[in-house]
């Protein structure tokens, strides 16, 4: 860096784009909810052969206002729908959206004779990245928070980018 | 008690008005199906109740109550066994499809209630005097009747789309 020699040891410099990003990729909370069977993949990422805690994001908080990240883990029915709309919009910014697994991604095995279930959960909220699989491997889940953490930061206080 | 016991029991008491007929798997050439007797609907009411309290028949378990779609009528089918006399038995009531009402059984077994709720939110089958009668599993705006054979998927529900347009007229009827 070009200040190198000038500040005092143990200072850096960095971005202001730089920190935050690496603030909210670090510490993305998600929102301890599932719908469906890939809901039981979650859970094994979040317990201890798996562990997410490695990578920031173990601590599942059970009220939407104090997460950063949704994981729709499952099947999205239509009465379910209401409800994952409801949860989103009461989750403060920045916040983010995994669909996991094929049925949130596009109806899955309901696609067709499923009129319960809405045919992919990007119909009613935005998202953000979606890992494919009936259900996705937990190692899967955390490539899709990789790819999150990485989308993330690219992220500028000035746009928000849209990758 | 063996079934044919059973059967003579019940029309002993509310007579062949009330229970038709009994059916065993060899007469229907389905020989895993389990023993049924046919009733009147609206006679299930006090049929439950009567399995139930007296002493030989002692049903105190509904195991299940289930509906059928059998186009021109409806039926719901319910499971029945006695834990003390380790006996059971399938009791089916049909009713008209244009007004398909069966008399309640919630008031006998407890568990009945949420079934028969359940059985009114597939199949449309009301049941008279139910002290909760509500969908348990839809919400209450849904339209139609989703396991009847009839039943055409909506193409929105509350703006969100059930129904991809591509896919529209390719849903729905089975048969
Ligand atoms: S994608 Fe497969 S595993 Fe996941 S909720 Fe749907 S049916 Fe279950």
């Amino acid at each position: 860096m070009s200040l190198d020699g000038i500040l005092e040891e143990g200072v850096i410099t960095t971005t202001v784009d730089g920190v935050l990003n690496w603030a909210k990729k670090s510490s993305i909370w998600p929102m301890g909810f599932g719908l469906a069977c890939c809901a039981i993949e979650m859970m094994a990422t979040g317990a201890s052969r798996f562990d997410m805690a490695r990578f920031g994001c173990e601590v599942f908080r059970p009220s939407p206002r104090q997460c950063d990240l949704m994981i729709v883990a499952g099947t999205v029915t239509m009465k379910m729908a209401v409800r994952v709309k409801r949860l989103y919009e009461q989750m403060p910014e920045p916040k983010y959206v995994i669909s996991m697994g094929s049925c949130s991604n596009c109806g899955g095995p309901y696609w067709q004779h499923g009129y319960h279930v809405l045919k992919g959960v990007d119909r009613i909220i935005p998202v953000d990245v979606y890992v494919p699989g009936c259900p996705p491997r937990p190692e899967a889940l955390l490539e899709g928070i990789f790819k999150l953490q990485e989308k993330i930061n690219q992220q500028t206080i000035a746009k928000k980018l849209v990758v | 008690m063996t079934p044919e016991e059973i059967f003579d029991k019940l029309k002993e008491k509310f007579g062949e008005g009330k229970i038709l007929r009994l059916t065993l798997p060899s007469q229907n050439g389905f020989d895993v199906c389990d023993p049924f007797i046919d009733v009147e609907p609206l006679a299930m009411t006090e049929l439950a109740d009567f399995l139930k309290h007296d002493k030989d028949l002692a049903f105190d378990q509904c195991c299940c109550i289930s509906g059928v779609d059998l186009k021109d009528d409806l039926q719901v089918v319910y499971h029945l066994f006695s834990m003390s006399k380790l006996h059971k038995i399938c009791i089916k009531a049909t009713a008209k499809r244009d007004n398909p009402i069966v008399g309640t059984t919630a008031h006998t077994w407890g568990v009945a209630n949420w079934l028969e709720r359940e059985t009114w939110d597939m199949f449309g089958i009301k049941f008279k005097d139910h002290p909760d009668h509500r969908r348990i599993l839809l919400e209450e705006d849904w339209e139609g009747f989703p396991l009847r054979k009839d039943y055409k998927f909506p193409r929105f529900w509350r703006g969100m789309e059930v129904t991809p347009e591509e896919e529209e007229g390719t849903y729905g009827t089975q048969d």
